[in-house]
């Protein structure tokens, strides 16, 4: 990967200037679908745009420096992490990559997660703490299913770039696994089955409850930046397209990613939110289950 | 599934709720942003002293009184409006606006003292209401002290009850002269 495609996958495609509209999209998406599911009517478009700008113009609430400091610095990086993810989803699979990228690409996506579970401590809110160490505990459930179904995938695709699992991996392994990834989406996007982590009914935000103003503003950029980042990671995984042109690449990978969110967000409006327990033992047992079964297909054809 | 049917439902029916500014209007007793009619106070303090969110500042000068009004202070109690004597206070039926920096929409009032009819200095603001709250049957004489700044009316004050001993002294003089 040279440095020029590196930084074009950075700020163009698929990285800011893609995804920041895409992210604001897909939230507007889910979060209209939800309505009309409810029979509401739901945010206008550029609703998600209109709440980013207004919560940067608002006055930050003054608190003491380090605390100030913390609540700043983990939604940016937060940001940073999930825009670095997003840059390195194998939409051109061909281009290239590099061997590895897929651990890179795991750790900056825990790092959002991760972020939100300090962020929730450090505002020393009661829903934050609370909603801090549910986030603590969900990361630790999906990530079990998370990662056995990536080692599936790349156990079967035998290389540990993006790119190589993308081309390589066996069909029935790669369904196999793409179903365990899709599951641990909402976790990760707080969706209802499995929200426990930004329960506003009983918590409020959650981590997020004591932000306000830009540093909100910078969790909601977080936010959208991990739409566009999961269900990428999807799209470009169940439909590689390697021999298409680029274009067709880029078609694709939009529409399988926005129809993740259709999906995504049917599932959610017409579910409910299942207990801590209840989330934490599904991906241990159910999620975990699956994953296994695309773990041990991989290695059975091996 | 039942919330399979709820759902398309709902879709098929259309969304139920309307668009933000085609929502209803308030009701008419809402109780919004917080007005003053500087002509009706009597810059006595009191919707400062009862809110409790201190959205309201009275503040003393010498030729004039400020009123301060912080909306983004407000929590729409009411407590102002219910507390001011003469009614200066009322709260608007409508939201007000947004805003982003705190104290945005402060807006002060100035209450002028109106002129003493004796020597021209700053005098206290008068209500009748009070007046006749505060006295019952209100004389002509107390009338037309309660438009004198404080130093002439205490002049007054003085000059009548001066006025009174002496009277009463004549009238309770013996014929011996004792
Ligand atoms: S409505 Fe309540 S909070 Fe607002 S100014 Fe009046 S007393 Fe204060
Ligand atoms: S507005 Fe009413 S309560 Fe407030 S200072 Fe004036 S007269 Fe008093």
């Amino acid at each position: 990967m040279t440095v020029v495609r590196g930084l074009i996958s950075l700020l163009v495609f698929p990285g800011a200037l893609f995804a920041l509209p895409a992210g604001w999209f897909m939230m507007w998406l889910q979060r209209k679908i939800n309505a009309r599911a409810q029979g509401r009517i739901g945010p206008p478009f550029f609703q998600p745009f209109f709440d980013f700008v207004k919560l940067l113009a608002k006055e930050p609430v003054v608190r003491p420096r380090l605390q100030g400091f913390l609540m700043t610095v983990l939604p940016l990086a937060a940001v940073a992490s999930t825009l670095g993810a997003i840059a390195l989803l194998p939409v051109f699979p061909k281009a290239g990559g590099f061997s590895g990228d897929l651990v890179l690409l795991v750790s900056l996506i825990e790092v959002g997660p991760l972020c939100a579970v300090l962020g929730g401590f450090v505002s020393r809110s009661l829903y934050g703490g609370i909603g801090a160490s549910r986030e603590a505990v969900l990361t630790l459930a999906y990530n079990v299913p998370f990662l056995i179904a990536l080692f599936a995938l790349v156990a079967s695709a035998g290389s540990f770039s993006l790119a190589g699992v993308a081309l390589a991996a066996a069909w029935p392994v790669r369904v196999l696994a793409l179903i365990a990834l899709v599951a641990c989406i909402p976790v990760k996007l707080h969706l209802n089955p499995f929200s426990a982590a930004s329960a506003e009914q009983e918590i409020y935000a959650g981590s997020t409850t004591e932000y306000d103003g830009p540093r909100l503003a910078l969790w909601e950029l977080a936010h959208a930046l991990e739409w566009v980042a999961l269900t990428g990671l999807v799209a470009s995984l169940a439909f590689p397209v390697a021999d298409a042109a680029w274009p067709v690449r880029v078609v694709v990978f939009v529409a399988v990613s926005v129809a993740l969110v259709v999906v995504l967000s049917f599932a959610a409006a017409s579910t409910a939110r299942l207990k801590l327990a209840q989330t934490a033992r599904w991906f241990l047992l159910c999620g975990s289950g699956i994953a296994l079964s695309a773990l041990v297909v991989a290695f059975v054809r091996l | 599934m039942n919330i399979l049917n709820i759902i398309t439902g709902n879709v098929a029916r259309g969304p139920q709720t309307v668009r933000f500014p085609g929502r209803e209007a308030p009701a008419a007793a809402y109780r919004g942003s917080v007005t003053m009619d500087a002509a009706k106070c009597l810059a006595c303090g009191i919707c400062d002293y009862v809110c409790v969110s201190r959205a309201i500042a009275v503040t003393p000068g010498a030729a004039s009184c400020e009123w301060t009004y912080d909306p983004g202070r407000c929590t729409y109690c009411g407590r102002c409006v219910d507390h001011c004597p003469v009614a200066a206070v009322t709260q608007a039926g409508d939201r007000g606006d947004s805003y982003a920096r705190s104290g945005a929409q402060r807006a002060t009032v100035t209450v002028p003292y109106p002129a003493c009819p004796q020597c021209g200095r700053p005098a206290m603001p008068y209500n009748e209401a009070v007046l006749g709250a505060a006295f019952g049957d209100v004389s002509a004489e107390l009338r037309e002290r309660i438009h004198l700044c404080e130093r002439c009316r205490r002049r007054a004050t003085t000059a009548a009850l001066k006025a009174n001993f002496g009277a009463a002294a004549e009238t309770g003089r013996s014929d011996d002269g004792r």
